[in-house]
């Protein structure tokens, strides 16, 4: 028996080790109440996105389409704003300082009621952290009374209150935030209140009896994040209670022939583009810039790679912002390109071919550029290779690089980038102006234009942020416009397409085309 | 034996301190710039930029050289401190041993599934060489060895939650969430210990004195129990000790796939979020459990078969 004892006390470390993990797993499992319970009626929403942390800095975008959070300002379909915790606002010194009226009677889900002491706590934190309010040039918030909040900035902006609908600007319950002011806890106003955050791939929340404004008729939620998109379709189809965001193409081939499932499909606020970097060749030249666009078969990388007949990119941004459309430019055609007469043209500006069909730089050195992307989103790359494709046809050498998206953004600061494919949110801020602003500043942007700018094109842009007419904002949107559609600082490709499916005992199902709301509070079985 | 625990205890003071290293040099030699890989994974795609990259490289001091950050994490080792994650602040104990639970809830359920399934077959098909079973069995063997643990994973939801609508297809949080990532890793390794278990049992069977039990007129059963079972146990022990590794290399898919908030799927999240902290704790964890295993097999070992105690001790001697 002695000769056991050995065994036995290393297998008893073991089992020793697996009980003590586990115990201390359970208890530092983020729980925020204790009174979940899941029943036959409780949904499972499944997205990509998964949780970092319980800071907005870093996850508010996931608080905010879960409905726990809520900002002051919210957003339509096609960018307008919405009253939300504040119910009114107007601009004073012609747009420097801001005042906004908070909605009389929320309450936090701890039950505290909200007072613009609160919204100051969560805003001056938040501009602590990256925050897209950072660009609203904030020199002050107060309280002027237990109701209006008021923002002075440094300079007027007509765009100011579309950036408090930023994800970042969430207003969280004073408990919610320790002493040095990290959150600890996500207590916010809105439909549903989180049970447990458990990064990074499980939120449970249930519905808050007190909400301002419609009251959720699911009780039980779970938001779960899964990466795969194999499996997330196959989840839709697992069982009833899923709802399921994020499809790609294949998948959806085949959910849309399933007869337990309805697919809903939105042209969201996000384009796929491409930037070049404006000062090396040949993109210094903006008539390389304009045929290399027309070269692009935007309706073949459509239907191949989002599957779909939609979403043919003419101009930067998405046609949900209906005041920013132009007719369709020739820079940015819809139809087959036409190579032969393309190669001439290129001939024409003198770019020739060499004997191997390689084309030429005015130099006379092979072009060849490297297209930087990621697969983050799982198009991107394909998009690269179809484009690499498209571009031989000129006898133009693409070498696609697949990174981390990061690179971009530290490529364009060292100088080293190219070329980079990526999809650009331009309803983060439901008013477009603010990432435009942003994307072509006179120093360039990490996601907008590099080593190009237009003094006409930041002109109009300060000045649709005076307090100009509404015939005026028209018409100089559409000049901007036009401006960036024969530039081409940034060359659009394809119009993001959002795909959802669940199943068809699922009522209310709709897609946000500002990614900013899963709507679950109008959600009934 | 003590000799033997002593040696493995000193291995695994060896193993955190190589590992430690081992991964932050790796990690600090990997091309792309910190800064932005860190403000990347916190605050995602749409907000990050050189603002961001800034705000993280000022927070996290990652100007510093590289020598004064691995003597911070050196010395906080020493007191037990792991630190916390660059990207979402928490401590490392804390995340890693969220993360941990899951995964080794998962790979010791598969282990116990592969053990439950692989041995009996395989020592049955060793009754029966050559027939129509022992051919499908290896038919089978190479088939579903040869396919990426991914697609088994597919196919296993495909039949269980798309079809049969039995259990779920991802997720966590009940014992119906282990069954297909646990069943996933379980078939893979089953199918290989079969084989193995098959082989070891002829070998056994073919030696002398299983010959000679039989012939002395013990009934199989007691052939079996008395010569058999010993014997055959130092392969199938040895084997599964071995396919630990599989089992660590398969969660990083399995987790990924089924949702499963382990710490397969967190580490691949950390090495490219440069999470360094992160990275040590959860190899570093990874690398102890593994000395430990090693040692439960290295002692199983000698008990069933004092032998091999006798012939470490005889070679120390000489």
């Amino acid at each position: 028996m002695r000769k056991f004892i050995p065994l036995l006390l290393v297998f008893g470390l073991l089992i020793a080790l697996v009980v003590w993990v586990n115990l201390a797993a359970k208890q530092h499992a983020p729980k925020q109440h204790t009174h979940a319970h899941q029943d036959d009626n409780s949904l499972i929403v499944v997205s990509p996105w998964e949780i970092t942390s319980t800071d907005p800095s870093t996850t508010g975008f996931i608080y905010q389409r879960l409905q726990i959070a809520e900002t002051l300002i919210d957003a339509d379909n096609q960018g307008r704003l919405l009253p939300s915790l504040a119910s009114s606002w107007h601009g004073l010194d012609g747009g420097k300082v801001w005042q906004f009226r908070l909605r009389q009677g929320v309450k936090f889900h701890d039950g505290t009621v909200l007072t613009a002491e609160h919204v100051v706590k969560s805003l001056n934190i938040a501009l602590t952290k990256p925050t897209a309010l950072e660009q609203a040039h904030i020199k002050q918030i107060s309280a002027i009374d237990d109701q209006t909040v008021q923002f002075e900035l440094a300079k007027p902006m007509q765009a100011f209150p579309a950036y408090l609908a930023h994800s970042t600007a969430l207003i969280l319950s004073p408990a919610s935030f320790d002493d040095s002011g990290q959150v600890v806890k996500v207590i916010g106003t809105g439909a549903y209140q989180a049970v447990s955050i458990e990064p990074p791939q499980k939120v449970e929340q249930v519905a808050f009896a007190d909400y301002w404004g419609k009251k959720a008729s699911i009780e039980h939620i779970t938001y779960l994040a899964n990466t795969r998109s194999e499996t997330r379709a196959l989840l839709a189809q697992s069982q009833p209670n899923y709802l399921v965001y994020n499809l790609d193409a294949p998948s959806l081939a085949r959910l849309t022939t399933d007869p337990n499932l309805q697919v809903a499909t939105e042209s969201i606020a996000r384009t796929i583009l491409y930037k070049v970097n404006a000062k090396r060749p040949p993109f210094d030249d903006v008539a390389f810039r304009q045929i290399l666009s027309q070269a692009i078969d935007r309706q073949g990388i459509a239907n191949t790679v989002l599957g779909t007949d939609q979403g043919v990119a003419t101009q930067v941004l998405p046609p949900l912002f209906g005041d920013w459309q132009i007719t369709t430019p020739t820079t940015a055609p819809m139809g087959t390109p036409d190579y032969p007469s393309l190669l001439t043209k290129l001939n024409q500006l003198g770019y020739q071919q060499n004997a191997q069909g390689q084309l030429l730089s005015k130099s006379s050195e092979p072009i060849r550029i490297t297209l930087k992307t990621f697969s983050d989103r799982p198009e991107l790359p394909i998009i690269a290779t179809a484009l690499q494709a498209q571009f031989a046809k000129l006898g133009i050498q693409v070498d696609v690089a697949v990174g981390n998206f990061s690179d971009i953004p530290a490529s364009h600061q060292d100088g080293t980038l190219q070329m980079a494919l990526y999809a650009r949110n331009y309803g983060m801020i439901p008013n477009p102006l603010g990432a435009l602003m942003e994307d072509f500043d006179a120093d360039g942007s990490d996601w907008g234009a590099m080593n190009w700018h237009s003094p006409a094109l930041l002109q109009k842009l300060e000045q649709l942020n005076q307090d100009i007419s509404p015939a005026q904002a028209t018409m100089l949107k559409q000049e901007i416009a036009t401006i960036l559609a024969d530039e081409l600082p940034v060359t659009p490709i394809l119009y993001y397409q959002q795909h959802i499916a669940a199943n068809h005992a699922l009522q209310g199902v709709r897609l946000d085309a500002l990614e900013r709301n899963f709507y679950l509070n109008q959600l009934a079985w | 034996m003590t000799q033997r625990i002593t040696k493995r205890l000193l291995q695994l003071i060896l193993i955190i301190w190589s590992v430690g290293m081992l991964s932050f040099i790796l990690t600090k030699s990997l091309p792309g710039d910190m800064a932005y890989r860190i403000a990347a994974s916190r605050y995602g795609y749409d907000q990050t930029d050189t603002a961001a990259a800034t705000m993280v490289r000022a927070e996290l001091g990652l100007d510093q050289p590289w020598w004064q950050s691995y003597l911070n994490w050196l010395i906080d080792l020493v007191q037990f401190d792991l630190g916390r994650s660059l990207v979402s602040g928490e401590l490392v104990w804390v995340e890693v041993t969220h993360q941990f639970a899951h995964t080794l809830n998962l790979a010791l359920i598969a282990l116990l599934i592969s053990l439950i399934i692989g041995p009996p077959i395989g020592l049955w098909l060793a009754h029966r060489p050559h027939g129509i079973a022992d051919r499908t069995s290896l038919a089978v063997s190479i088939i579903v060895r040869s396919l990426p643990v991914f697609i088994i994973g597919i196919v296993l939801i495909g039949v269980f939650s798309v079809k049969l609508k039995w259990l779920p297809a991802a997720g966590y949080g009940t014992w119906q969430h282990f069954v297909l990532p646990a069943l996933t890793l379980a078939v893979a390794l089953s199918v290989v210990s079969v084989r193995v278990s098959r082989q070891a049992m002829q070998q056994v069977m073919a030696s002398p004195y299983y010959q000679y039990a039989k012939l002395k007129g013990l009934t199989p059963w007691q052939t079996l129990r008395r010569h058999g079972l010993r014997n055959v146990a130092i392969t199938i022990i040895a084997f599964h000790s071995v396919q630990l590794i599989y089992l660590i290399e398969g969660v990083v898919i399995v987790e990924s796939l089924f949702a499963w908030p382990g710490s397969g799927h967190a580490l691949v999240h950390a090495i490219i979020a440069r999470d360094i902290p992160i990275i040590q704790g959860t190899t570093l964890v990874m690398g102890a459990l593994f000395v430990l295993l090693n040692l439960l097999v290295d002692v199983a070992c000698a008990t069933i078969d004092p032998r091999i105690d006798d012939h470490h001790k005889d070679t120390a001697h000489v």
